[in-house]
């Protein structure tokens, strides 16, 4: 109760002594609103006073009894892992017991009927439109080949792309390895639906998902297909 | 627009290398050298002190070592094992592109030892998928690289790795050329003919035999050589080494020593000191040339200036590689640069010592 005792002091009135000797002590009642008597008073009190510096004044009053109280932060529930949680964990990592070519089969036939649906090829549509398509394609689950590359080992390797990373595409190959294979400095040929499509690497070092959204510029100027 | 011509004005960094010996020394080269320099497209003999070639000399040059030109071979055609097995396996088998200039084009070679040597462009190395070096001669700039396939290891067989690999890589760049071949199986079992039934029936093939030309000289200065000595006496009594192969290249390129100093088209004249010789011989034989045929000659040349009779005091046997060839001496790489020469000349002496004279060019390493 005490402490109610003490809030109730800061509110009353002032005391008899007090306000019986007004004219004495020269207290007076504010004949203006309390916000421009702080300013008047700052007026007069400080040389110089600026009036932008008026406008910083903080409209603000502290109350004496209720102090602030911050308010308490909710953690928010974490989802996700970060990459470096998922590098950890090795989620991106294919298991040996996974690295097996027929399990990739359905995945090559579902990106053949992928790529057929997104393409829409007739004998008479337009091959830069199709080119077009194809920058944006998902590569994931197509037949490639390596057709021309500076290190002459990758030559020749034939895959389906598992996973596609900004410089490097994994490949399994027919006899059930697992190939990283850098998209730089080699040039890569997909077939579907009776066609080739040849992909330069160097120009091809995306994300896949930055690919999608990627404005390409054709034709490439200034660009060379040179290794 | 201005045009900047960036011009080398270095000269061609040519190298001759002069050595000394006998043919009746033990660790003499002379037979290593011959053997090693696989490609030879002139030879070329000078003898002086005679008018006509000698007859034993004559009779080497005349014997017959034909060679073969056999157009659009595709190089899947080389390591057919049927091929490895009946005709380089089984003899030794020289085989050139031809038309194929080193420096614009994809040349390709065939060492008696086995190798199967591909002087490719970069755009066609980065498509056969098969791992070679860089070529010495540009290595900033790799514009050219060489691979070596040795296709008479055992396990270069179908169904190898290696084989496969080589296979699939020579499909895919479908790699054509014009080859000249020579072969010459071991012992006499066999007909050297029999390589051309096996290349006629899918291939156009062509048989050449080497082209000989004799030119006569009479009343020739000869620069005064000593066998034991190739630098240059005090008292002058002798010329260098240099000078008399100076003067050799002069006299085969037609060039006339007898000339006046002032003479208005060449200043050259013959070294001093000289001698007149009254009538001088210069033979020479063009087309590919196994190393085997050049040896025999050197052999008669040997056998001819130990005669007792002979009039000669030395004679000059000259090799001229070919200039586009992929190696020189054995499996070192060889370019074109400005001339791309390699050639090397013996000088033999009466008393069986030589002199060997080998010469390359800027792409060349020294031998």
């Amino acid at each position: 109760m005490a402490e109610n005792k003490d809030q109730d002091l800061l509110y009353q009135p002032l005391p008899q002594y007090v306000s019986g000797e007004k004219e004495k002590l020269g207290l007076q009642e504010l004949s203006c609103p309390k916000d421009k008597f702080v300013e008047s008073f700052l007026d007069r009190q400080i040389q110089n006073f600026k009036p932008s510096e008026k406008k910083e004044l903080k409209k603000s009053y502290l109350l004496l009894d209720l102090p602030y109280r911050q308010k308490p932060t909710v953690a928010k529930k974490k989802t996700t892992l970060n990459s470096k949680e998922k590098k950890a964990k090795k989620v991106y990592d294919i298991p040996p017991e996974h690295q097996k070519y027929p399990l990739y089969i359905p995945l090559h036939n579902l990106w053949l009927q992928y790529i057929k649906d997104l393409l829409q090829v007739t004998p008479t549509s337009n091959l830069t439109m199709l080119q077009k398509k194809m920058l944006k394609a998902d590569l994931h689950g197509a037949l490639v080949t390596v057709c021309k590359s500076r290190c002459p080992s990758y030559v020749g390797l034939t895959g389906i792309i598992l996973q596609e990373r900004k410089h490097v595409f994994k490949i399994i190959t027919k006899d059930d390895k697992l190939k990283t294979v850098p998209k730089a400095n080699s040039v890569f040929s997909v077939e579907f639906e009776g066609l080739r499509a040849k992909i330069y690497g160097n120009h091809f070092c995306l994300r896949s998902a930055r690919r999608a959204n990627k404005k390409f510029k054709l034709p490439m100027t200034n660009q060379t297909i040179d290794l | 627009m201005s045009l900047t011509l960036k011009i080398d004005a270095r000269p061609p960094r040519s190298k001759l290398v002069i050595e000394k010996s006998s043919f009746d020394d033990e660790k003499s080269r002379h037979r290593k050298n011959v053997e090693q320099h696989h490609f030879n497209h002139m030879v070329e003999l000078f003898i002086p002190g005679c008018a006509e070639l000698p007859p034993s000399i004559q009779a080497e040059f005349d014997r017959s070592d034909d060679y073969y030109l056999i157009k659009d071979v595709p190089l899947t055609e080389l390591i057919n094992q049927d091929f490895i097995e009946n005709f380089i396996k089984k003899g030794s088998f020289y085989m050139l592109s031809h038309n194929t200039h080193i420096d614009k084009h994809n040349a390709y070679a065939v060492l008696p030892t086995g190798q199967l040597i591909l002087s490719v462009h970069k755009d066609t190395y980065e498509e056969l998928g098969l791992v070679g070096q860089p070529s010495q001669f540009n290595r900033k700039v790799k514009r050219k690289f060489v691979v070596e396939v040795d296709l008479t290891q055992d396990i270069f067989v179908p169904g190898k790795k290696n084989y496969e690999r080589v296979k699939q890589g020579l499909q895919r760049t479908e790699l054509k050329a014009d080859f000249l071949l020579s072969w010459k199986p071991e012992g006499n079992r066999q007909l050297a003919g029999s390589i051309l039934s096996h290349f006629q029936s899918s291939y156009k093939c062509e048989r050449h035999s080497q082209v000989q030309q004799t030119t006569r000289h009479t009343e020739l200065l000869l620069p005064v050589v000593n066998s034991t000595e190739l630098e240059e006496s005090e008292e002058g009594e002798w010329c260098t080494a240099r000078e008399w192969y100076e003067w050799l290249g002069a006299v085969c390129c037609g060039i006339s020593c007898n000339e006046a100093p002032e003479h208005y088209i060449s200043r050259y004249c013959c070294p001093d000191p000289n001698e007149v010789t009254a009538a001088a011989v210069r033979h020479s034989m063009t087309g590919f040339i196994p190393p085997g045929k050049v040896w025999t000659l050197q052999e008669a040349v040997r056998s001819y200036m130990r005669e007792s009779k002979s009039p000669s005091p030395w004679a000059a046997l000259t090799v001229h590689g070919f200039v586009d060839s992929p190696v020189s001496w054995a499996r070192r790489e060889h370019g074109f640069h400005h001339g791309g020469e390699n050639l090397y000349t013996f000088l033999i002496f009466r008393d069986s010592t030589y002199w060997l004279f080998q010469a390359v060019g800027t792409n060349d390493f020294c031998p």
